[in-house]
């Protein structure tokens, strides 16, 4: 069993529990920064190569390139991560500046107080 | 020219009716002189039918021309052409028609003056002149169909003309007393759904006919019987003639359906007179004399079982004339006695229709001959009848003999046309009816030989005549004669003095009886005429069955009927006499004493109850189910079932319903699981895939 | 302007025009109700220069196709024969006759141009669904006719309106469902949607085995037989009728169930024309109950509109039994019927209403003696009826004598005793028409005067002129029925075999 795929299925396991099954608001956008985070986690373990070296390219590694490139860890995943960082940081500030509101119209953040979605 | 007679005869009246409503316009005056100019002009025309066609008079060989045959619907490979067919019995008819119409739209002149309506009487009256010239004159079933339902929707547009059914009225326009009394919208109601059950029964005939025959024309379907032929072979030939008769049965008022004709009386005299004496209700008697060679020639070129149809014609007639007449014994209403006494005289004329059909030779001529001689007559006298009634009626402001009385000195012309008229009706020599009564009853007696039923259908006939001269005699007896009744005293009194009617009135009815006296007086020589005319056309039938030919009357027959007839008006006429015209024996005291004469006089003034029996039988019930039908199925059945269709779907839904719960939790876990069945699907198709 | 641009206007040109009018202000109301009466105009005169060529001969039908999804087989296209000019005329010039009616009798009512701009959908619907030449795109079109109805009928109808609408909805919806499953089960089984498709290849014999064939025509006709409302299958046509505002009471009854009729036509017996007759049979028996049972309930009506409404679903009775006449001549006289039907029917629901605006009331009981006050109603009335009933010259007569004759011609000629039965039932049951008929005729019209009705008058010229047109149609029609006869002869031998 891989390791890394492991704790980053946990995570967003976890993630998901929080957001399927608690009530404050606050908890579950918590939980959507946990379940984002155990994604990038995957993401990147994805692209890890067992005995890899950093994907930073320097001057001698230039000479010997393919070399290079046989040993060194994939970045396509940790620049895309990092592109899902910031994202998931704008959710996060967009998705709080909601809970204020919600809190400023309903009074509560239980979610199972809110109902006015209802059929 | 003169070949576009026959169309113009019957477009003139037709035309007339249309440029009525406009014409009233101008002045009430045109109006009326333009009506009666129409069909004067259509008159005319039929006339001219004689001088265009002089074949027609010598009844020469060809049976029928085809004067501008015009194709009128082509559709899906029936193709229906119009066509005009100019033959004695078509001419005959079509000049009956009109000129009788021509004298009672002068009669209308007078006798409608001063009614409001008269724009919708004009326009009905020459729509049914129109209508009825059409019908004798079509060349083919459909097109006389058309005539046929035309003059049915005059007759009720005509019988309810007085449609307000003003209770001030009842004693003149409203019909029947007691439990049946009737006002006229509801006559006009009742005359056209009882004629549409005949003509319902017609159209299926024709229908059956047309499916094997291809054809609607009379002369195609009589030239080529293989559509009879296909038609008995399915069994169906017979049902078709009798479907065919049912028709004629409800247009001539012929049992079964004869209830309307009475009750039709709630129209105006005129109207009584034209449709419901001297026109439409002939047309029954037209048509079964029209196809009368079709299914004779049937009969004898291998179906004898058609020999049912003849005999359901003379059957309907004759117990039609027994039935009618002692209902008219005991009637009350003047209009109605001679509205049974017309039921009664055409039932003489099926009977001698149906009794054509045992005979052969010059007896068949005979016969034929006697029907049609009958319908002329009959429709001359009948005419006076109603007519000179409708003046009476009117000046006595009632429609009950029992109003009248002691007329003879204050309307003199109308008693000397009623008068005339009654003695004709009755039979007496020398007048007209006589000779036509006495050609039924002698063809009768021909035919004892051909048939075992012949004997007791003279019984009815011979019956018959003894009871027309008894309730023919009462009217004019209770109408002119003894005193002045209650009513008309008291009305002198009030200032309203009776007096003759205007000449614009009595002298188109004093025509017409005298017109029955010169008929009766050259009788011998019309009847020669009849026979020379329509000799030729049905030699062809006359010869058919080989063998020896009939000779028309046999010497037997001549004094059996001589006899018979005189012994009937003698028991007819003697106590008529004494009850009515010497006023000697009090009926009325005489039946209230015997309580069997009592229940005889009720049940013959309730019509046999048959009138009853059919409100009974087919309206009450059938309101009754309609209203019960509807409350059961529609408010307890079906309505309950589409509602649960809606409230199904509102079930279904408010259950679904319960899955929006509004809370955020429940639709992310729904989201998940949605999104989770998705990728397994996926991977799934994408393995098997 | 070549012809096919004719037929594309005559079905977009109202469907245009009808958000237009919609968005009008609200007190443009009366201006909206004469656009809507000049485009249905426009349009009966385009489809009656349409018609007129076809009935001279010189055209044989009107073509106009184009590919609309072709990996599904679908097609859009208009197809104008003989069949379809005379449908989509009956529904344009009942349209335009109505309008003007509609003007009046809505005259004070609210948004009436959202009215008009739905009557107009309506009418483009019917329009498109008469003269569609693909099976789906005839499904849009037929619930494209559904949806502006109930709109109508719930904005701008009486009493319970609502709800009524909602059953109307619901009901004839799921009718159109069952007709859909019948029509994807038709696609499938022949390739290809589009109405020609399907024509030329059923000439080669039926795609699908007896048993598969008869489920599908069986779907589609159930379906179908929901909007011709044919017993047990009519409940909801007679509250919607008397609670739908009386012009489109009249289009309904007129034009609308009918469709039922002619999708008959032009899907089942193009497509499965051996499985159809196998049913005609059974469909004329039920053809008989409808009739029998809708003149039965409205002997029993007091309710005018009612009593009309039953007599619609006699009358459609009778259409379906022309159309179970298996012979060319029933199919001719079930058509002529449509438009005998949509003159007389569109006149008497007119004249209910005229009765409720003059005389305040729809109750026959309280009714009676309005001949002499209303004379030009009366002569509508009497007219209407009459035609109905089948009485010459009028074009009723036509319209049955075509139907029983050709039930006759095939019915005898092949036999079949419970046939020729059938037959001469359903002639009897005219007699019930003529019964409710004269009856009512003499309740409302003749017979004294209630003293409460003494100050009713004539009703205006705007109700009169739409009767009296429809009166002379009526009239007309029945006198030169050829007219008629010629557009639709031929395409109905060409659907029976």
């Amino acid at each position: 069993m891989n390791f890394p795929y492991a704790v980053s299925m946990v995570i967003i396991l976890l993630g998901l529990y929080c957001i399927l099954r608690k009530r404050n608001l606050i908890k579950i956008i918590l939980g959507m920064g946990v379940l984002a985070d155990g994604v990038n986690l995957f993401f990147i373990s994805l692209g890890y190569r067992a005995g890899g070296i950093s994907p930073v390219l320097t001057e001698e590694r230039i000479e010997h390139f393919s070399a290079f490139t046989a040993a060194a860890v994939d970045p396509l995943p940790q620049a895309l991560v990092l592109t899902a960082i910031v994202i998931n940081m704008s959710i996060a500030a967009f998705a709080l500046a909601l809970a204020v509101k919600i809190y400023q119209r309903f009074g509560t953040l239980d979610m199972r107080k809110i109902r006015r979605l209802h059929g | 020219m003169l070949e576009y007679t026959p169309w113009l005869s019957w477009v003139f009246p037709i035309l007339g009716a249309l440029l009525t409503p406009a014409l009233a316009r101008i002045h009430p005056r045109v109006r009326d002189y333009a009506a009666v100019g129409f069909s004067g002009l259509g008159a005319f025309m039929a006339f001219l039918m004689f001088l265009g066609y002089p074949q027609v008079l010598k009844g020469e060989a060809s049976a029928g021309f085809y004067p501008l045959s015009v194709e009128w619907i082509r559709v899906a490979g029936v193709q229906v052409k119009a066509g005009m067919l100019v033959d004695p019995l078509s001419v005959l008819m079509a000049n009956v028609a009109a000129w009788i119409g021509l004298l009672i739209m002068v009669y209308s002149l007078g006798y409608m003056r001063g009614d409001p309506a008269l724009t919708r009487y004009w326009f009905f009256m020459n729509l049914f002149i129109g209508n009825m010239v059409l019908l004798v004159l079509a060349d083919n079933l459909l097109l006389l169909f058309i005539g046929w339902e035309g003059v049915g929707l005059c007759s009720y547009a005509l019988i309810g003309f007085w449609h307000r059914d003003s209770p001030e009225d009842r004693k003149t326009r409203w019909v029947g007393e007691g439990a049946e009394e009737y006002p006229p919208s509801h006559c006009g109601m009742k005359a056209f759904l009882t004629t549409k059950v005949g003509d319902i029964f017609l159209l299926v005939a024709i229908f059956l006919i047309y499916s094997q025959a291809g054809t609607f024309s009379f002369l195609e379907l009589q030239g080529n019987l293989a559509w009879a032929r296909s038609l008995a072979e399915m069994g169906l030939l017979i049902p078709a003639a009798l479907f065919l008769l049912g028709g004629p049965l409800g247009k001539s008022a012929q049992l079964p359906l004869m209830e309307w004709l009475p009750d039709a009386m709630a129209g105006p005299a005129s109207v009584s007179a034209l449709i419901h004496a001297a026109t439409m209700v002939k047309a029954g008697v037209y048509l079964v004399a029209r196809v009368f060679p079709i299914f004779f020639s049937a009969m004898h070129s291998g179906l004898p079982s058609l020999i049912v149809f003849f005999q359901a014609v003379a059957w309907a007639g004759a117990l039609t004339a027994f039935v009618a007449a002692t209902q008219a014994v005991v009637s009350r209403e003047i209009k109605k006695v001679w509205a049974y006494s017309t039921v009664s005289q055409i039932g003489y004329m099926m009977l001698a229709l149906g009794i054509a059909g045992f005979l052969t030779g010059d007896a068949l001529v005979a016969a034929f001959a006697a029907a049609l001689f009958h319908l002329v007559s009959h429709a001359l006298f009948k005419a006076t009848l109603f007519l000179s009634s409708g003046s009476v009626s009117h000046a006595c402001e009632s429609r009950f003999m029992d109003d009248m009385g002691g007329l003879r000195r204050l309307m003199p012309f109308s008693f000397l046309s009623m008068f005339i008229g009654a003695l004709a009706l009755a039979g007496v020599p020398p007048l007209s009816g006589f000779w036509s009564k006495e050609g039924i009853l002698k063809s009768v007696v021909e035919a004892f030989q051909a048939s075992a039923q012949a004997p007791f259908l003279y019984t009815l006939a011979a019956l018959t005549v003894g009871l027309t001269f008894f309730y023919s005699l009462r009217v004019v007896g209770l109408v002119f004669l003894g005193g002045k009744s209650a009513h008309l005293q008291k009305a002198e009194k009030l200032g309203h003095h009776v007096h003759e009617a205007p000449p614009l009135m009595w002298i188109p009815y004093l025509a017409l009886a005298l017109i029955t006296v010169a008929i009766g007086a050259l009788a011998p020589l019309l009847l020669e005429g009849f026979l020379s005319m329509f000799s030729p056309s049905l030699s062809t039938l006359a010869h058919l069955e080989g063998g020896e030919a009939m000779e028309a009357h046999s010497p037997l027959g001549e004094w059996l009927v001589l006899l018979t007839s005189t012994l009937m008006l003698a028991l007819g006429g003697i106590p008529a006499y004494y009850a009515y015209v010497a006023g000697r024996w009090n009926v009325k005291a005489w039946v209230e004493r015997r309580p069997e004469l009592k229940a005889l006089q009720v049940f013959l003034l309730r019509r046999w109850y048959i009138n009853q029996a059919y409100y009974r039988v087919f309206v009450d019930p059938a309101l009754k189910l309609s209203d019960r039908a509807h409350r059961v199925l529609e408010f307890h059945g079906l309505l309950r079932f589409s509602s649960l269709v809606a409230s199904g779907v509102t079930t279904l839904y408010s259950r679904l319903r319960k899955t929006h719960t509004g809370v955020f939790n429940d639709y992310a876990v729904g989201l998940m699981g949605g999104l989770t069945l998705l990728i397994v699907l996926l991977v799934w198709l994408g393995l098997g895939g | 302007m070549g012809p096919e641009q004719l037929l594309i206007q005559s079905v977009f040109l109202p469907l245009l025009v009808s958000p237009l009018l919609a968005l009008l202000p609200k007190r443009m109301g009366k201006q909206a109700g004469w656009a809507a009466f000049a485009v249905t105009a426009y349009i009966s005169a385009l489809l009656l220069t349409l018609a007129t060529r076809i009935f001279t001969g010189t055209v044989e039908a009107y073509v106009f196709q184009v590919p609309w999804a072709p990996s599904l087989g679908l097609t859009f296209g208009f197809h104008a024969d003989g069949l379809g000019v005379t449908m989509a005329l009956t529904i344009a010039l009942l349209a335009s006759i109505v309008a003007p009616y509609s003007i009046r009798y809505m005259d004070g009512e609210q948004n009436m141009p959202l009215y008009y701009g739905l009557y107009l959908l309506y009418t483009a619907g019917m329009l498109g669904s008469v003269l569609a030449s693909d099976l789906i795109e005839f499904y849009l079109f037929f619930e494209l006719m559904l949806l502006p109805s109930w709109a109508l009928v719930h904005g701008w109808g009486t009493g319970d309106r609502e709800r009524v609408a909602f059953r109307y909805f619901i009901y004839t919806h799921m009718g159109a469902l069952l007709f859909l499953l019948g029509i994807l089960a038709t696609g499938a089984a022949y390739g290809s949607f589009s109405l020609f498709a399907i024509e030329e290849a059923s000439a080669q014999g039926q795609p699908v085995g007896s048993t598969a064939a008869r489920l599908i025509v069986a779907a589609l006709l159930v379906g179908l037989m929901v909007k011709l409302a044919i017993f047990p299958f009519h409940a909801w046509l007679p509250d919607t009728y008397v609670e739908a505002p009386t012009p489109i009471t009249a289009l309904l009854s007129a034009t609308t169930s009918g469709i039922g009729g002619y999708a008959i036509l032009r899907i089942v017996f193009t497509a499965f024309p051996q499985t159809i007759l196998e049913f005609s049979p059974g469909l004329a028996a039920m053809a008989l109950v409808t009739m029998v049972y809708g003149a039965l309930m409205a002997l029993a009506q007091d309710d005018i509109k009612r009593l009309l409404a039953y007599s619609s679903i006699s009358q459609m009775g009778y259409l379906l039994f022309g159309l179970a006449s298996s012979s060319a001549l029933g199919l001719v006289g079930a058509i002529f019927l449509y438009f005998s039907h949509a003159t007389s029917k569109a006149a008497l629901f007119m004249i209910s209403g005229v009765l409720t605006r003059q005389a305040g009331t729809r109750s026959i009981r309280q009714l009676g003696g309005l001949a002499s006050k209303m004379p030009y109603t009366a002569v509508a009335m009497v007219v209407g009826f009459l035609s109905l009933s089948g009485v010459p010259p009028l074009n009723g007569f036509q319209s049955e004598w075509m139907i029983f004759l050709g039930f006759f011609l095939h019915g005898v000629v092949e036999g079949g005793a419970v046939r020729v039965v059938l037959a001469v039932a359903a002639v009897m049951a005219t007699a019930l028409t003529l019964s409710y008929s004269l009856w009512t005729v003499r309740r409302v019209l003749f017979r004294q005067l209630p003293s409460r009705l003494s100050r009713v008058k004539e009703a205006s010229n705007l109700f009169i002129v739409p009767l009296m047109v429809l009166t002379v149609l009526t009239v007309a029609t029945g006198v030169y029925p050829q007219f008629l006869n010629q557009l639709l002869s031929r395409v109905m031998e060409a659907l029976v075999p």
